[in-house]
């Protein structure tokens, strides 16, 4: 009774059972595929909004798929519904199952092989292929937070307009300014700075081998004076004359993070003249004192030209008979981030078209079986729908014998 | 479809299956087992490019195997299946166990004359047996004193790494490929290049280039050189060190080779007066390829007396105009009247001028002041001899100052100590001093291991090298072959016993097939089919009554099954696919 009704139902309905069973295999295939890479892709477009069209290579490359997938399955489908042959069916079957795997697997199996050189060479090996393949989360957030820390810092040092914040932060890469200034402090840092070294000693400094004397020979070799233009910055350590001369940079720009040295003076505070050295030494020390007001002048010598041509920040502080000096590179104040992360940063868009792939990667060759017993599955519908019952007896027949 | 036919199908699969199954428990299984064992051993640096030498080699033996399979069925084709499989199982054990006995005597052999040679020189190590077993965990040792000692000293792998090139770009090139790049020697000194057996890259005057970080091999021989030399020296009751000082002294003194030296075009372009030419602007050929001179001035890669003078007197220009730069020089001035310093009047009137101060004012007042601490003057020399350590370039260009000490083992200590201190302390692999290894801005080095441990480590490293990359693939490929080599007659016996069973099937079915046709036109009766019989289930449909053949409505005829069929076939072969 119920099969009955349920039969009537459909066809007042006018819904074919086939059509009904071709439709839920269908769902299984690239919808499941496609709900679990938007899962994954969600956060990743968030963060990196602004970054289109680059942050959607992805899903392009998921549109493509879905594009050629339809394509043939319906060349198929219509081969089928024309021959009503057993045998076209499934010939027509196999292919679209061939298709499916070709589609899934076998693109990011070409991919795996073609992307790597592509990547490592954007990014000068700095961020490899490897790195990103099973972190990609991870490396979205970093690289989101460059841009959005770039902007701060910027906003912060008047390189960008504070009137205008809150649109660079709403439109970040989109907006021309922020994609110029990017540009323009990349190139500034690089061919002032990293392309001025000369190559071996930087190379090592980079490699966690910067050693005393390459970072003497990286203060004091003989460099190319810089010559590009850095957006009009005329922060710290630039007097008026200075203003609209390009900028340079030192090592301890390209690098990350603050250095830090001490010096042990147990030897002076313990020695023939230690009650006046112990006298000397803390109000030299002092807040506002001699040695401060000393730095300061010790600071505007180290940005000259003829000295390092970019400033450092030189803290000093003088405790149990030691004195721990730090020096902090100028380039947050002035707006750029070490080498490393501001190239990064000037290569973003593409990393981030990137990144983009990663989870679209993953839902194929997590999921990718789906679609190819989905296309089976539809295979076996059209066969059960278009070829007639002696025509498929036959069929049988004909191969067994 | 015929259900006889349909269970007569299924048990040719059920024989193919466990054909197949005994077939893999044979050869295949050992293969793999060989091929695990040399993946095991591959994981390790020292092993890793001979990993799978012996895996090779078993597997070849199984190639000449099947050759020989297959010339074993031509030549006994007529013979019953169950001779066929002994004389294959027999062969296989023999293609097996010879390889075998024969690599284990000669492997046994040369492994015991390896130890002997190196027992006589006060190596020793464990004999054949005991490392057959533990080989593996010998190996894992082996890598993890290897990774210590690079650690250490902050090494790169074993044959070290060019990062980069010289600082003044000059070409550089490994030991092996002299592609002519070096200089001519000179005088009557030949040409020397320190270490050049253990590989590493060059410039051109023979010593490493800049770039380049010592791995094991070059730390070795260096290490090696330094304390060998010192002992041979200590044995006479000299000290290298001091006979080193003496030896540069001597080259210092006017007339000496270095002196001559110096005055040569190479040398003056390096360190004499700073070129005029800008980059890029003059060209000169050294040994066929074209130079450009100002990359050849040493002098921009160091701090030089003119240099550190300029960049003073740029600082004092800052300093000088600051208001606590006055406090500063009266405190000065007070700290040396209440030490009892004595200044001259000249000194204090530059002090008290101190806006003008500059280099030429406090070096004299420094000279004036003749501050005297552990037998130094602190003075203008010493200060440019303290930056002369800190900041120096040794052009690769040209000679270093070493290369003309005559004695040769002298030469050698100096090259060793220069490398292992001052190339050390550039590239962060320093190996010779109170702090070794990595002595950089972020890490502070590590303490040095002492001359008696590091000479046996190198000797355990390189014994072990030479015994494990020649003797351990066969010890990993010796486990998988004496594991599962016994198991592949019994595989092969099985094998040939369920073929010989899929084949009998087979000969049913075929004749169950071409029955039926027949039989279905002649409308006979039927035999009963002995094997058939012999099932269970045929029982039971004998038991239960059931007619056979009427199942389905068609009839059959019997046929007998060990019979040649008709067409002359054996029914095996055409019909090997499935229905």
């Amino acid at each position: 009774m119920k099969k009955q009704s349920f039969s009537t139902a459909m066809s007042l309905l006018k819904i074919n059972k086939y059509s009904l069973l071709k439709t839920a295999a269908y769902t299984c295939g690239l919808p499941v595929i496609g709900a679990y890479a938007l899962a994954k892709s969600l956060p990743i477009f968030q963060e990196n909004s602004t970054y289109r069209p680059y942050v959607l290579a992805g899903f392009f490359v998921f549109l493509l798929v879905t594009v050629l997938y339809i394509a043939a399955t319906a060349i198929t489908g219509a081969v089928v519904y024309k021959k009503k042959t057993v045998t076209v069916a499934r010939v027509c079957t196999a292919v679209t199952v061939a298709l499916s795997v070709l589609f899934t697997t076998g693109i990011w199996f070409i991919i795996d092989k073609a992307l790597p050189p592509v990547i490592n060479g954007a990014t000068q090996n700095m961020l490899t292929y490897d790195d990103l393949k099973d972190d990609y989360a991870t490396h979205s957030v970093y690289h989101s937070e460059l841009l959005k820390g770039f902007i701060e810092m910027n906003i912060e040092n008047g390189r960008l307009s504070p009137e205008k914040a809150d649109i660079y932060r709403t439109e970040g890469y989109g907006n021309d300014e922020v994609e110029q200034l990017i540009e323009n402090s990349y190139n500034s840092l690089m061919l002032d700075g990293y392309d001025s070294f000369n190559g071996m000693l930087v190379t090592l400094a980079g490699g966690e081998r910067l050693t005393v004397p390459v970072l003497i020979h990286l203060l004091f070799d003989e460099r190319d004076a810089p010559s590009h233009d850095f957006n009009g910055y005329t922060g710290e350590g630039r007097g008026e004359d200075n203003k609209n001369k390009p900028v340079g940079w030192s090592i301890l720009d390209m690098q990350e993070g603050i250095m830090t040295f001490s010096v042990d003076l147990s030897f002076l505070t313990t020695g023939d003249y230690a009650d006046l050295i112990n006298f000397i030494i803390p109000t030299l020390f002092a807040e506002d004192g001699m040695v401060e007001q000393l730095i300061a002048g010790v600071e505007g010598a180290v940005a000259d030209e003829d000295l390092l041509g970019s400033p450092i920040y030189i803290g000093v502080n003088y405790a149990e008979n030691t004195i721990t000096l730090s020096l902090t590179p100028s380039s947050t104040s002035r707006g750029v981030y070490d080498y490393k992360n501001m190239a990064y940063l000037a290569n973003n868009n593409l990393l981030i078209a990137a990144i983009s792939l990663f989870p679209i990667r993953d839902a194929f060759y997590l999921l990718g079986a789906f679609l190819a017993v989905s296309s089976l599955a539809v295979g076996i519908v059209r066969e059960k729908q278009y070829v007639k019952k002696e025509e498929a007896d036959n069929g049988e027949s004909k191969e067994t014998a | 479809m015929n259900d006889k036919i349909m269970f007569v199908k299924a048990r040719v699969k059920v024989f193919r299956v466990l054909k197949v199954l005994s077939y893999l428990l044979g050869f295949p299984l050992m293969l793999y087992a060989v091929y695990a064992g040399a993946r095991a051993i591959g994981g390790y640096d020292v092993t890793k490019s001979v990993s799978t030498a012996a895996f090779w080699v078993v597997a070849g033996c199984c190639i000449g195997f099947a050759a020989l399979h297959v010339a074993i069925e031509l030549l006994l084709r007529k013979k019953d299946i169950f001779l066929r499989a002994l004389v294959t199982a027999i062969t296989a054990l023999a293609a097996i166990t010879i390889p075998v006995l024969c690599v284990e005597a000669s492997a046994r052999k040369g492994f015991n004359e390896l130890s002997d040679g190196y027992a006589n020189a006060g190596y020793r190590y464990d004999g054949y047996e005991k490392q057959l077993s533990d080989y593996l965990d010998r190996v894992k040792a082996h890598d993890r004193a290897f990774g210590d000692f690079l650690a250490l000293y902050n090494l790169e792998g074993t044959d070290g790494w060019l990062s980069g090139g010289n600082v003044d770009t000059t070409p550089t090139a490994d030991a092996d490929d002299e592609k002519g790049i070096f200089l001519a020697g000179y005088g009557d000194y030949k040409h020397y290049v320190f270490g050049k057996d253990f590989g590493g890259s060059y410039g051109m005057n023979g010593l490493y280039a800049d770039g380049f970080i010592f791995g094991y091999k070059q730390a070795e021989y260096i290490l090696k050189t330094y304390y060998g030399v010192r002992d041979e020296f200590a044995k006479e009751g000299l000290d290298a060190d001091e006979a080193l000082k003496a030896a540069l002294a001597a080259l210092d003194a006017e007339g000496s080779a270095w002196r001559e030296y110096q005055k040569t075009e190479e040398y003056i372009r390096a360190y004499g007066a700073a070129p005029a030419a800008a980059k890029g602007e003059t060209k000169i050929k050294i040994g066929g390829s074209d130079y450009d001179l100002y990359d050849l001035y040493a002098g921009h890669y160091y701090l030089t007396p003119a240099k550190v003078k300029e960049l003073l007197n740029t600082f004092t220009g800052y300093i000088a105009i600051l208001p606590v730069t006055g406090d500063l020089v009266a405190i000065i001035e007070g700290v040396a009247s209440i030490s009892g310093m004595e200044i001259s009047e000249e000194s204090l009137a530059i002090l008290r001028d101190y806006r003008n101060l500059d280099y030429d004012g406090i070096m004299q007042i420094l000279n004036d002041l003749n501050i005297e601490s552990g037998g130094q003057v602190l003075n203008e020399e010493f200060i440019l001899n303290l930056l002369s350590d800190l900041s120096f370039y040794q052009s690769p260009a040209t000679y270093p100052q070493m290369f003309f000490i005559e004695d040769a083992s002298l030469r050698d200590y100096a090259y060793a100590k220069y490398l292992g201190t001052k190339h050390g302390a550039l590239v962060g692999s320093v190996l010779i001093g109170d702090s070794v290894g990595e002595v950089t801005l972020n890490a502070s080095g590590n303490a040095p291991m002492s001359q008696s441990a590091l000479m046996s480590l190198f000797a355990r490293i390189d014994a072990e090298e030479e015994y494990m990359t020649a003797y351990y693939p066969w010890l990993s490929a010796r486990n998988g072959l004496i594991r599962f080599g016994g198991l592949i007659p019994a595989a092969i016996i099985l094998a040939y016993f369920f073929a010989s069973a899929e084949k009998k099937s087979m000969k049913r079915l075929f004749a169950l097939e071409t029955g039926v046709e027949r039989e279905a036109k002649k409308e006979s009766g039927f035999k009963e089919f002995d094997a058939v019989a012999e099932t269970g289930a045929a029982k039971d449909a004998k038991e239960s009554g059931t007619d056979f053949i009427e199942f389905d409505g068609a009839k059959t005829a019997s046929v007998r099954t060990d019979e040649e069929l008709p067409d002359g076939t054996d029914g095996y072969g055409e019909q090997g696919g499935e229905a």
